[in-house]
C-alpha cells in the first residue's frame, strides 16, 4: 500500500471526527435550549411546601440553635422569611422544653447569642485565581497589590503564579526585591514560594494599606505589603488545610464591639487529616482539637468560637454514615432514601481547654421528620419528562460513559471549573438511562441509515461501521453519516436496482457503469 | 523556480492584505498603548479598609496587563486576516483568475497547495506576532509604564496570532469544501471556533498550545487530503 493511502485514512478519520463533533454540539444545544424553555413553564409550589412543613417538629427541625455565653441553647424560629409577606422578620424564641421565652421582632430580642466563626467573606480564592489566568481576548488578567501613600500608588507588588512569590515595582518601575515564604528578599535566587494558593482575605492593618490574610495548601501568612513583612501564622505539619473560618480577624479594631460578649481574634481551621487547630490573638495561643479524629466527616461539622471567657465548639451532629468507599453516585441514592426516614439529630457545646481537651456544657436532641418527597415530586416529574423528551435523541454513548466510566467522568466533574467540567455535566443531563424513547428513536436512525446505504454501500466493513456509529451517537450520528456518505444514486442498466457511483462494479450484479453509446459523428470512440 | 514564481504570484496579490492588517494593527494599537501610558497615575485604586474610605472589591485587585487594550485589536487583526486571506486564496477559484492560472502548470497540486500556505504563514508572523513583540518591547520602558508586562502576556499574543492561523486553516477547509453553505461547508470554521474557545479557556499556556497544535495537524491532514483529491 502506498503510503498516501495512510494519509487518506488519517483525513478521513480527522473528518469523521470533526463532523460528529461539531453536530453534536448543534444537537445539544438544541436539546439544552428546548428542555430549558419547556421548564420556563413549571410553576412554583411554595405555598404548598409552607403547608408541610408546618407542626411542631419541623419547628423544631427549622429553628435556628443558639448558644448563650453561659451554653444555654435556644431555639429561634422565624416563621416568614420574606420581605413581600406578613409577619417579616417576627421571631418566636423556644427552650430545649420547648416552651415559649419570648416572641417579637428579631431587632429587639433581648439575648446575645455567641457569633460563629465564618468563612471569609470578600475573599479571593484559588479558582478565581485560576480564571484569571486564562487567555482571554483581552490576555490574562493579574494580581497586583497597590501600596498607596495618602495621594497616589508608591509600590506595585505583582504576584507570580508561576514562581508563587510577589515582586514589586518602584514609581519608577525599578525592582524593589521579592516577597515570599521567607519574607522579603533583594534578589530573586533568594526568594522561597509562598506555596499553591487557596484564598486571601483583606485585614485591616497599622497603616493606610490593609494587610493580607494568605493561605496556601499548608500555611496561613499575614503578609504586609507596606512594611514588606510577612509572617506565617500557622503550618499544618500534616494535611492540607480544608477548610478556613475566621472570627474578628484583624490587626486592630477601630470599632467598639456591638454587644457586651468581648470575641477574641481567632482563625479556625481543619486539615485533611480531620485535625482542628484554633489559632487565637489577645493573648496569641493555638489549641489542637484532636477528639473528632475518628469520626466520619460526612456526620458532623463544627463551629467555633473564642471570647474572653473561654472557647468554644458548637458540633452538629447527623445520623448520616454511608458505607465507606461508595461511589459519589451510589452515596447520592443513599442518600436520598435516608432523607425519607425520620432522622435523629443532635447539638453539642463543649468548652475547649488549653490542650485541646473538650468537655460538653450542654447539648440538644430532637428529631428530623422524614421528608415526604411527594410535595415536589410533582416537579420532579415534569423535570423527567421534559429531560426524557428532549433525550430522545441523545447518543447511547452517554449510557455506556457513566455506565463504565463513572467514577472517572465524576472525577473530571469535580474539576473547578472548565469546558470538561461543563461537558461532562451535559453528558449526564442529557443520559436517557436507556429509555424506550430513546431506544426507538436509536433504532429508526440505524433503520434510515440500512436504507440510505444499502444502494451506497460500496463495501460490508464500511457500511456495518457507519450502522454501529450511527447506533452509538444517534440523531449527530445519522446527521454526520448522511454529511459525509450522501451520494447520488442510479438505477443499474442491468439488474434495474438503484446502486451508488463510488465503486465501478454494481454492488447487487457486478455489471460495470454504463458507458456512452457510440454515436456515428463519434470520431474520438471510433477510432 | 515555478515554485517561486507561484510564491511570488501569491505574495503578489496577498501584500495588501498584510499592509492592511499591519496599520490597523499599528494605529489601534498604538493609540490603546499611548492611552494607557497617560493613566499612569490613575492606575491603582485605594483598597484601605478605612471605614471612612470607599472600600475596593477583592476581585478589582486582578488587573489586565498594559497589553490588555491592545490585545483586543490583535484578535480583531488575526482572524480578520485568517479569514480574508482563506477567502482570497480558496474560496472563490476564479476570484482573479486563481485556478485559472495555476492549474494550467506542469506542476503537482501540493507545490500549489504548499506556495499559499507558505505566504499565509509569514503573513501572521511578520503582521501580527512581530508587530505584539514590538508593543511589548514599547511596553517594557519604565519611564512611560509603571509595571512592566510579563513574559506571559508575548506568549499569550502569539498564541492569539496562532488561533488567527486556526482561522485560516478553517476557512480553507470551508472553502474547498463542495457541500452546501447550509449543510456543512461552514464546518471548518466551526472546529476553528471551537479550537479558539478551547485555547480561551485554558489557564495553563501549555494547554493552549496543544490544542492549538492538535487543529493545525487536523486541518492540515483534512485540507491536503482535500486539495489532492478534488475536482476543478
Amino acid at each position: 500500500m502506498k503510503p498516501v493511502k495512510y494519509t487518506r485514512y488519517i483525513a478521513v478519520a480527522f473528518r469523521v471526527a470533526v463532523t460528529i463533533l461539531l453536530f453534536w454540539f448543534i444537537v445539544t444545544f438544541v436539546q439544552v435550549l428546548t428542555f430549558q424553555t419547556a421548564y420556563l413553564f413549571v410553576g412554583e409550589d411554595t405555598d404548598e411546601w409552607e403547608d408541610i412543613f408546618k407542626g411542631l417538629q419541623w419547628r423544631e427541625h427549622r429553628s435556628s440553635k443558639e448558644v448563650l455565653p453561659d451554653g444555654t441553647i435556644h431555639l429561634v424560629y422565624t416563621a416568614e422569611h420574606s420581605r413581600l409577606r406578613p409577619g417579616y422578620n417576627e421571631q418566636q424564641i423556644f427552650d430545649v422544653n420547648g416552651s415559649l421565652i419570648w416572641e417579637g421582632l428579631d431587632r429587639d430580642k433581648p439575648f446575645e447569642y455567641l457569633q460563629w466563626a465564618e468563612r471569609p467573606s470578600r475573599s479571593f480564592y484559588g479558582n478565581q485565581l485560576l480564571y484569571m489566568q486564562q487567555i482571554g481576548p483581552e490576555l490574562s488578567r493579574l494580581l497586583d497589590i497597590p501600596v498607596n501613600s495618602n495621594l497616589r500608588t508608591e509600590e506595585v507588588w505583582r504576584y507570580d503564579v508561576e514562581r508563587q512569590i510577589f515582586t514589586g515595582y518602584g514609581r519608577e518601575g525599578d525592582v524593589l526585591g521579592y516577597i515570599g515564604a521567607g519574607g522579603f528578599a533583594e534578589r530573586l535566587s533568594e526568594a522561597v514560594g509562598l506555596g499553591d494558593f487557596r484564598l486571601f482575605k483583606l485585614c485591616e492593618g497599622t497603616g493606610i494599606n490593609p494587610v493580607f490574610l494568605w493561605q496556601t495548601d499548608n500555611r496561613i501568612y499575614e503578609i504586609n505589603f507596606e512594611t514588606r513583612q510577612v509572617r506565617i501564622i500557622f503550618e499544618s505539619p500534616t494535611g492540607k488545610i480544608g477548610v478556613l473560618r475566621s472570627n474578628n480577624w484583624n490587626m486592630k479594631r477601630t470599632d467598639e464591639p456591638a454587644g457586651n460578649v468581648e470575641y477574641r481574634p481567632m482563625i479556625f481551621c481543619r486539615t485533611e487529616d480531620n485535625m482542628y487547630y484554633l489559632i487565637m490573638r489577645n493573648p496569641e495561643q493555638t489549641v489542637v482539637v484532636e477528639a473528632f479524629k475518628n469520626e466520619n466527616p460526612d456526620s458532623y461539622s463544627l463551629d467555633s468560637t473564642a471570647t474572653n471567657k473561654g472557647v468554644f465548639l458548637l458540633c452538629h451532629k447527623n445520623s448520616f454514615f454511608p458505607p465507606p468507599g461508595i461511589s459519589e453516585k451510589e452515596k447520592e441514592r443513599y442518600r436520598k432514601e435516608y432523607r425519607q426516614k425520620p432522622e435523629p439529630r443532635c447539638l453539642e457545646f463543649y468548652s475547649v481547654g488549653g490542650s485541646g481537651d473538650i468537655e460538653l456544657v450542654s447539648s440538644f436532641d430532637w428529631i428530623r421528620p422524614a421528608i415526604d418527597e411527594s410535595m415536589w415530586q410533582a416537579r420532579i416529574d415534569s423535570y423527567e419528562r421534559y429531560r426524557k423528551m428532549t433525550s430522545s435523541v441523545s447518543p447511547p454513548a452517554y449510557d455506556l460513559l457513566w455506565r463504565f466510566l463513572e467514577d472517572d467522568m465524576l472525577r473530571l466533574a469535580k474539576r473547578r471549573f472548565g469546558i470538561i467540567r461543563e461537558l461532562v455535566w451535559i453528558t449526564d443531563e442529557n443520559q436517557a438511562d436507556g429509555s424506550f424513547i430513546n431506544l426507538f428513536s436509536g433504532a429508526l436512525m440505524v433503520l434510515f441509515a440500512f436504507w440510505h446505504g444499502w444502494s451506497r454501500r460500496t463495501g460490508w466493513p464500511r457500511f456495518i461501521f457507519w450502522l454501529v456509529f450511527v447506533g452509538l451517537f444517534n440523531l449527530a450520528g445519522l446527521l454526520t453519516y448522511l454529511a459525509l456518505n450522501h451520494t447520488v444514486v442510479i438505477k443499474c442498466p442491468v439488474c434495474g436496482r438503484r446502486r451508488g457511483l463510488e465503486t465501478e462494479n454494481c454492488i447487487r450484479c457486478g455489471a460495470q457503469l454504463p458507458v456512452p453509446e457510440k454515436r456515428e459523428l463519434d470520431l474520438i470512440l471510433s477510432t | 523556480m515555478r515554485f517561486f514564481a507561484f510564491i511570488r504570484k501569491e505574495l503578489r496579490e496577498c501584500l495588501p492584505w498584510f499592509l492592511l492588517a499591519v496599520i490597523f494593527l499599528l494605529v489601534f494599537g498604538s493609540i490603546s498603548l499611548y492611552s494607557v501610558s497617560l493613566r499612569k497615575e490613575l492606575s491603582y485604586p485605594y483598597i484601605s479598609l478605612d471605614p471612612d474610605v470607599p472600600q475596593t472589591p477583592v476581585y478589582q485587585l486582578t488587573r489586565g496587563g498594559t497589553l490588555s487594550a491592545a490585545a483586543p485589536f490583535l484578535l480583531i487583526t488575526v482572524v480578520g486576516l485568517g479569514l480574508c486571506l482563506g477567502i482570497r486564496q480558496f474560496w472563490y477559484p476564479h476570484f482573479t483568475k486563481v485556478w485559472d492560472f495555476e492549474l494550467h502548470r506542469s506542476v503537482n497540486r501540493k507545490r500549489i497547495l504548499f506556495s499559499k500556505m507558505i505566504v499565509a504563514l509569514p503573513a501572521f508572523i511578520f503582521s501580527a506576532g512581530l508587530l505584539w513583540y514590538i508593543f511589548y518591547w514599547y511596553a517594557g520602558h519604565r519611564e512611560l509604564f509603571m509595571v512592566s508586562p510579563p513574559l506571559r502576556h508575548l506568549t499569550e499574543g502569539w498564541i492569539i496570532t496562532a488561533l488567527g492561523f486556526i482561522v485560516y486553516l478553517g476557512t480553507v477547509k470551508s472553502g474547498l469544501s463542495e457541500a452546501r453553505w447550509y449543510t456543512t461547508k461552514l464546518f471548518g470554521l466551526g472546529f476553528s471556533l471551537f479550537i479558539i474557545v478551547v485555547a480561551f479557556s485554558q489557564y495553563k499556556i501549555g494547554w493552549a498550545i496543544a490544542a492549538i497544535i492538535a487543529g493545525v495537524v487536523v486541518f492540515m491532514v483534512d485540507i491536503m487530503d482535500t486539495f489532492e483529491s478534488k475536482e476543478f
